[in-house]
């Protein structure tokens, strides 16, 4: 596996740094432009780059390079658990630099009363790129380069219906239904908000993980 | 080493059907057209692709068994396959130090500089040529038992592919226990190298033979009409009707010389095998 790392993390360098860089000055601009604010800052970067992660399966993809990479000491489980693997380095990494910028732009605009809270709140976005990250590596696994676009389109509707249905059946309701799960959310706090988000986000990777398990193991190259 | 037993793969109308053994300390070398199979069988092999019938055991073990460990032991040099284009030399360096124990840096980097391969350049820029040394370097410097060459000279000038040949023969002469399963179309590089040769057409093997068999044992013989009449043919594995009568294929070109004085009777050439055997009919 740390082979396979190395290999990511070289193309990552070779390819993803002017990404990165391209996203940071962006987000910077805007930030400094008053058109967002520190907190996008961090979830810009964080969010964004976490595709970049999903796409180094493209990298192995293109001109047939999946084939001789098999033929390397690594088993198709091994693969996948570089992918994950990646994916949270990678992330993490992205993660800590736009923490790193947007704690220097609340410092700037003397926004920063309580560190923690703001730790708390970037926390969610980094949980947030995990999700995204869960649910894409399946798809790009499973479906080749225009596949996945299609699929991944899909995915956006369907969570877009999910989440416009949930807010309208939300008014069909009950009153009691719904106020318990206000008081629930209300009585979690901001710990037990980041608690259950991250919970949410581990189901999500096992889940995530299980699939793309499954589908590498059916894989032809 | 490698042993395949009565493998099948079906794709729609093709059918891959075929048996093959390669030992230890011995270069097997696998001919056949565009489409015969050759590509299809070495997937299998490396456990790329199922199969829909038959044995494949590799170190004995089937090989989507194989571990990590033992994945170590195998160089592929695949066609149209290898490391991104978007990676360097230098970058796959420490790819290949981290993935093999054994992976020799120093003799890499020493061939690297022999083969004119920059370290410093995508290798989405190399040649043709380039990109099929890089492949080869790659799977002969880890100290690999078993190597599987997918067509390693295709689409290369005499120089570069004397260059590869040369360096799958320091290779062997390392290890009196390393083997290799080499494809090819250009049947000179596999009468110079190889101890064995299977001739695979229409996803069938059609012939195993020793390399040096072939070329000292088989011969080509041309008959006009009248002669090829008079033809003891028992011992003519094909034949093809040609322009001035006959060409038929023998596995007994001694007996041949030696019976029938006034007839012309070739020495055998991998070319000639392949072509007689695919286009030929048993008589």
């Amino acid at each position: 596996m740390k082979g396979m790392l190395i290999k990511d993390m070289r193309l990552l360098l070779n390819q993803g740094k002017i990404l990165f860089l391209m996203l940071i000055v962006m987000a910077m601009i805007l930030s400094i432009a008053g058109m967002s604010n520190p907190s996008f800052v961090v979830s810009y970067i964080t969010i964004i780059f976490s595709f970049f992660t999903v796409s180094t399966v493209s990298y192995d993809e293109y001109d047939n390079c999946y084939l001789f990479l098999m033929t390397l000491p690594v088993t198709r489980k091994g693969y996948v658990r570089e992918k994950y693997m990646f994916g949270f380095i990678s992330t993490c990494a992205a993660w800590l630099i736009g923490l790193v910028i947007g704690t220097v732009l609340m410092l700037a605009e003397n926004r920063l009363s309580d560190p923690l809270e703001w730790v708390g709140e970037c926390t969610v976005y980094i949980l947030i790129a995990w999700i995204f990250v869960s649910v894409i590596l399946p798809i790009r696994l499973k479906f080749e380069a225009e596949k996945a676009r299609y699929v991944n389109l899909i995915m956006v509707v369907v969570c877009c219906i999910l989440i416009f249905g949930g807010i309208q059946l939300a008014e069909y309701l009950p009153d009691f239904i719904v106020k318990s799960g206000i008081n629930f959310l209300n009585r979690l706090g901001n710990t037990g908000f980041l608690v259950l988000a991250a919970l949410i986000t581990a189901v999500a990777v096992g889940v995530s993980y299980a699939c793309s398990r499954h589908i590498m193991d059916r894989k032809e190259f | 080493m490698l042993k395949v037993n009565g493998l099948v793969k079906n794709y729609g109308d093709f059918t891959l059907n075929c048996t093959l053994k390669v030992e230890p300390g011995q270069i097997t070398g696998l001919v056949g057209e565009n489409g015969a199979g050759k590509t299809t069988l070495f997937k299998s092999v490396m456990g790329l692709i199922s199969s829909d019938g038959g044995k494949i055991s590799l170190f004995g073990k089937a090989p989507s068994e194989l571990s990590e460990k033992e994945k170590e032991k195998i160089g592929a040099a695949l066609a149209e396959s290898g490391f991104s284009g978007y990676l360097k030399i230098k970058d796959i360096i420490p790819v290949l130090t981290a993935l093999y124990p054994a992976f020799d840096r120093e003799r890499f980097q020493t061939l690297c500089d022999k083969l004119k391969l920059p370290l410093n350049k995508y290798i989405k820029e190399f040649s043709t040529g380039m990109k099929a040394k890089l492949k080869v370097l790659v799977a002969v410097t880890h100290g690999a038992s078993f190597l599987l060459m997918d067509e390693p000279t295709t689409g290369l000038d005499v120089m570069t592919r004397n260059e590869v040949l040369d360096l799958l023969r320091e290779t062997m002469e390392e290890d009196e226990n390393r083997s290799i399963l080499i494809s090819s179309h250009i049947s000179s590089d596999l009468e110079g190298l190889c101890d064995d040769i299977y001739m695979i057409h229409e996803g069938q093997i059609v012939l195993h033979e020793e390399m040096d068999a072939l070329l000292n044992e088989y011969g080509l013989i041309k008959a006009d009409e009248k002669q090829f009449a008079a033809l003891d043919k028992e011992h003519i594995l094909r034949g093809k009707k040609e322009m001035f009568g006959y060409a038929c294929l023998t596995d007994q070109r001694q007996y041949y010389m030696e019976n029938y004085p006034e007839m012309v009777v070739e020495k055998g050439s991998l070319d000639e095998v392949i072509t007689m055997i695919s286009g030929g009919k048993e008589l």
